[in-house]
């Protein structure tokens, strides 16, 4: 596990981090991680591991029982997003979204032109002046991302914040927040938009069971579990046996009715054009592919095995 | 490195009442409805319906001569107990619906928080005075301008109190029902246990001991004895220190502890 790499500058440090809750039951324990400036993490975990928890105690919403939260400037701006709406109701949809801005002490023009230009990106320009209560679920959620994101906040703490959204306006929000990332921010996005978060994501913190489990870069969680690709091959006909032997070294798997299907391990040091030069005219490939785990695989494969380890 | 223990941990600075104030205004502005109700009908009714037909009742009594004269500083206080209902509305939302994190992320301190969000009640209450004023004019009623103008300002600081208790107790208040309940049974017994309508002094002994832990009753009585009397008794004392304890209390209430509470609903 790592919680940061030499030369990265660092924005938020957690510290042995817990909340117990009333009735007892500790929402997340001995949670330890520095996250740098301009990464987009992705915190993983299933339902009630403990993500919310360590999101609402990021922002300040419930206070932690034990460890420290630390933050590398007291000036940096943070930006909380939570999974349950948070909206002012008695304010319509610019004003929710200009309440980011005035909060912060930004002057009225600026204002009013980032509000805009949020409510353009966000797709709320018609609903503007509507009263917040008759937009939909989505609707909603997207002012809360866009009041989030008015600030500019240096820090976003994002709770699900794509889950009443359509594709489009999710890979929309990722987007956008992965720009203000690029230019610096840190953005901590708990989601099970598994799909999203490994196409916008630079590192993930697995929680499981009140612990965090793994903080590391997409790249290496994704090979934490099988550290090869895959490549799969489709010929024409079954394969031979003079095929099978050249890519013995591979340790083939010959699948399909036909035996026409080659599926084999792939360290990242063979490229697929170095397969397909070893084939040299002993089969037509007619589909050639690399696959690699997805998050999905990873994620699954990970939490199974946890899982199966608590139970003994 | 900084510790982040309480984003809102700023002591006694008043950072963020602006915003804090102005969000506030715009969100009374969005009740129109409310307001003009509140503004309009609420004292019309307390003085030219309720007052007006009660005084009939009090003709030729011992304590007054003109009875309209003598309940106006009790409507004037009676007014202060919608701040009490307003703050605790907003703030329960702010609970709820994690706008107060929002706020104390951003830097608002509690006493930024406190004193923005009685703004929008002290503007609502000045000009429900205004109706007041001029609906008692209209109906024979004559002050002096410094004990109205000194009555003002107490009204104004009873105003403080019962929007910084509505904070404080804010803080107990886990869902929208409660809140409901309590500004129920905090408003109509203080209203009607406080000498608004009656003289105290009439009233049977058991509501002569409520009176006396009843915040309402100094308040009524203090402004009672300013605008008529021209005179500042030691309810008027006692109505600001009351004062002095509640509003640092609320703002420790906002600026510690979980800024989120447990359930959803306006």
């Amino acid at each position: 596990m790592f919680t940061h790499r030499e030369g990265d500058d660092i924005a938020l440090t957690i510290q042995g981090l817990g909340k117990r809750y009333p009735n007892d039951v500790w929402g997340i324990r001995h949670a330890t991680a520095a996250f740098s400036k301009g990464r987009t993490v992705a915190v993983l975990g299933p339902n009630g591991a403990g993500k919310s928890t360590l999101i609402h105690m990021l922002a300040g919403a419930i206070q932690q029982t034990e460890g420290a939260i630390t933050i590398a400037d007291p000036n940096l701006r943070i930006g909380w997003s939570s999974q349950r709406t948070t909206i002012d109701w008695y304010l319509n949809t610019r004003q929710n979204i200009e309440l980011g801005g005035r909060l912060y002490g930004l002057d009225r023009t600026t204002i009013r032109n980032r509000a805009t230009e949020l409510l353009a990106r966000f797709h709320l320009s018609d609903l503007a002046e509507t009263d917040v209560s008759m937009l939909s679920g989505g609707q909603q959620q997207r002012v809360q991302v866009a009041r989030t994101l008015m600030s500019n906040p240096d820090i976003m703490l994002l709770d699900e914040p794509t889950a009443a959204l359509d594709v489009e306006s999710s890979a929309d929000v990722l987007r956008l927040i992965r720009e203000r990332t690029r230019e610096g921010a840190l953005a901590l996005i708990s989601s099970h938009d598994l799909g999203l978060l490994e196409q916008f994501c630079d590192d993930v913190l697995f929680v499981l069971n009140q612990r965090v489990m793994v903080h590391q870069s997409m790249a290496a969680f994704l090979r934490s579990v099988s550290p090869a690709d895959e490549i799969v091959l489709s010929f024409a006909e079954p394969i031979s046996a003079e095929l099978e032997a050249r890519l013995g070294h591979l340790s083939p798997h010959i699948e399909g009715d036909y035996r026409n299907r080659l599926r084999a391990a792939l360290s990242p040091q063979i490229s697929l054009a170095d397969v397909l030069n070893l084939i040299d005219g002993t089969g037509m490939v007619i589909e050639a592919s690399r696959e690699r785990a997805s998050l999905r695989d990873v994620y699954l494969q990970l939490t199974a095995k946890e899982n199966l380890r608590c139970n003994h | 490195m900084q510790s982040l223990v309480t984003p809102s941990a700023g002591g006694w600075r008043l950072h963020g009442f602006r915003p804090t104030a102005e969000i506030e205004i715009v969100a009374l502005l969005s009740e129109k409805k409310t307001l003009i109700s509140s503004l309009l009908l609420e004292p019309v009714v307390q003085l030219v319906i309720l007052a007006a037909g009660l005084q009939g009742a009090f003709q030729g009594a011992a304590f007054t001569d003109h009875y309209i004269t003598w309940v106006f500083p009790g409507l004037v206080a009676l007014q202060t107990l919608r701040a009490f209902s307003r703050t605790m509305y907003r703030t329960v939302l702010d609970r709820q619906w994690g706008m107060l994190t929002i706020k104390r992320l951003a830097g608002v301190t509690g006493t930024g928080y406190t004193l923005g969000k009685i703004v929008p009640s002290a503007i609502a209450l000045s000009l429900q005075l205004c109706t007041l004023f001029l609906l008692v004019l209209v109906m024979g009623a004559r002050f002096a301008i410094v004990p109205v103008i000194g009555t003002v300002a107490m009204a104004i600081i009873a105003a403080i109190f019962w929007s910084a208790l509505a904070i404080i107790i804010t803080g107990f208040v886990r869902d929208y029902i409660v809140r409901d309940m309590v500004v129920t049974w905090v408003m109509l017994p203080l209203s009607m246990a406080a000498p608004i309508f009656y003289p105290i002094e009439t009233a049977p002994t058991y509501l002569q001991w409520i009176a006396r832990i009843n915040p309402l009753a100094y308040q009524v009585d203090a402004m009672r004895n300013l605008l008529l009397y021209g005179q500042f008794q030691v309810t008027g004392i006692v109505m600001m220190i009351l004062t002095l304890i509640v509003l640092p209390l609320a703002v420790r209430s906002v600026s510690h502890g979980d800024a989120l509470s447990s359930q959803g609903g306006r």
